[in-house]
């Protein structure tokens, strides 16, 4: 199976930001069977080296770890746990471990000192763009923690409604500033597994149900697919349990809250170039990205 | 135009439920959880002019969700009420228990709940309780008129389910419930309780969607 790991790349300037994907070299499969051949290339690309999966108790990590399952390839699953945990994120986490008969890994990870004393530290580090968001400094923590190739269940497509039609909304830009930060540091991760390859967001995109969506959105009065996503996800793994996952740092939100107030201020106060926090692909744009050495016979979306 | 009667239909529905829910007690108490169906109960108050008469309580377990909380707690704010919390260990409370494994979750259920509704009814004399329970669920049915009512398979002596029949077959009757039903065939959506916030969204702009099907309390504690 041809693809080509991480499409994505960026372009930024002075006053723009943009992402922009490499096409896919062939038509896609299931999304199912992508994942499946996204974990084979990933497992892979780690070339020996142990192998992580980042579970936060959410619903995409979850997936990611089924699909390095389904391959039959060894992994560890990873639990940051916060002093102020969710205990339903922990729940899930080690009740998927056990079922699976899987030795997780559980590192304690104290976020209020983190907040006082690593945070500006890397901070320090890395003035090339500005980190504005403390989850950024987070993940690279989290990266670090670890000494092998981690894989990361970020980059979930959502679509989302807007006023000039359809686009792929990325909540934070920052989403690729860890990874490039830790790549820059020689270090080997995949933070967004759901965009690891065209093929694998193509077959997303393909899914019926995801077509199912686009069809009825003007209708119903969609705000985002997300919620077609569990079903699609339900669809494939039946077992699976969708439940309400916002970011893990609500139990900290005052502290997270301070900390992301004193980065905006360090990058005014010394002039850094930042990332955009929001960006908005449009489905057409990116449609055409991801096919754009395909053949016209290709099955893919068309909207 | 039909569409339009529908629509108007749910939210008169609602409303006809709560003035039943404050004409047999005066006043009442009732469970909001973070979840959709508690939600929808809240709005019906709200809707009906009534939400001066109805006391949304929260019950804090030990492993309590903290987004479920904050939900509730900004959806009482944004309608000018205060949302009174229960602290409930279940920990404490399944080690009283003592063994209970011959018993079945139903009559694990039915004993928690009761538990539950006896201490509000401790610390909150307003009449009645009710909570979020006896909405409806599909499980791949055909028809609109094959609907179960979650009531059946939650029985307690204390609480009161605010969705009850009439207002299940009302939601069950929405043009939105039945493109639920129609695409069933085709799609395997395997519980209702994640569409049905397109139903309540459509109708009722203040329903804030919950980004997935909140996790059942009884399940946490027993898990």
């Amino acid at each position: 199976m041809r693809s080509q790991i991480l499409p994505a790349h960026q372009e930024w300037g002075a006053d723009h930001f943009e992402v922009h994907y490499a096409s896919a070299l062939r038509s896609p499969t299931s999304f199912h069977d992508e994942c499946r051949i996204t974990a084979e290339h990933l497992a892979r690309e780690a070339n020996g080296e142990p192998l992580f999966v980042m579970m936060s108790g959410g619903i995409d990590g979850e997936v990611v770890a089924r699909s390095f399952l389904e391959i039959g390839k060894s992994f560890t699953p990873v639990l940051f746990e916060y002093r102020k945990h969710q205990p339903d994120d922990l729940f899930h986490v080690h009740d998927f471990s056990r079922r699976y008969g899987l030795k997780l890994k559980v590192i304690t990870f104290d976020e209020l000192q983190f907040f006082k004393t690593e945070l500006p530290k890397i901070a320090d580090e890395h003035t090339e763009r500005a980190i504005l968001e403390p989850f950024v400094a987070f993940d690279l923590a989290r990266m670090r923690a670890l000494d092998g190739y981690s894989v990361f269940g970020a980059g979930d497509i959502v679509l989302e409604v807007k006023s000039d039609g359809l686009i792929v909304s990325y909540e934070s830009g920052s989403l690729f500033q860890a990874e490039t930060m830790f790549r820059g540091e020689g270090g080997r991760t995949c933070y967004q597994f759901f965009q690891a390859t065209a093929e694998l967001m193509l077959a997303f995109l393909n899914e019926p149900i995801l077509k199912t969506w686009i069809d009825l959105q003007p209708t119903m009065h969609f705000q985002n697919s997300r919620k077609f996503k569990y079903y699609l996800f339900k669809s494939i793994w039946p077992d699976l349990q969708p439940r309400i996952k916002w970011t893990g740092y609500e139990r900290f939100a005052p502290e997270y809250l301070a900390a992301e107030e004193w980065l905006k201020r360090r990058a005014r106060r010394e002039s850094l170039p930042e990332y955009k926090v929001r960006y908005d692909i449009p489905l057409s744009q990116l449609l055409r990205e991801l096919t754009s050495v395909l053949s016209t016979t290709s099955n893919v979306i068309q909207t | 135009m039909s569409t339009f009667v529908q629509e108007s239909a749910l939210v008169r529905a609602l409303v006809r439920r709560a003035q039943a829910c404050i004409a047999q007690a005066g006043k009442v108490s009732f469970f909001l959880s973070g979840g959709s169906a508690s939600s929808l109960a809240l709005h019906a108050f709200r809707l009906g002019g009534l939400i001066d008469r109805a006391e949304p309580v929260y019950i804090q377990f030990d492993d309590f969700n903290w987004i479920e909380r904050e939900q509730a707690r900004r959806e009482c704010h944004s309608m000018g009420t205060t949302l009174s919390t229960i602290e409930f260990s279940e920990r404490s409370w399944v080690r009283e228990q003592g063994d209970w494994r011959s018993l079945s979750l139903t009559e694990r259920e039915s004993l928690l709940w009761s538990a539950i509704a006896k201490r509000v009814a401790d610390k909150i004399r307003v009449g009645s309780t009710f909570s979020g329970h006896g909405f409806l669920e599909f499980h791949r049915l055909e028809s609109s008129a094959d609907f179960t009512e979650r009531a059946a398979v939650r029985p307690n002596c204390f609480l009161q389910p605010f969705f009850n029949s009439d207002l299940n077959r009302v939601i069950a009757k929405d043009s939105r419930t039945l493109k639920f039903l129609e695409l069933s065939g085709r799609i395997p959506f395997d519980d209702f309780r994640y569409w049905s916030d397109f139903v309540f969204s459509s109708q009722i702009p203040e329903f804030l969607p919950r980004e997935a099907r909140k996790w059942s309390d009884t399940l946490r504690v027993f898990r």
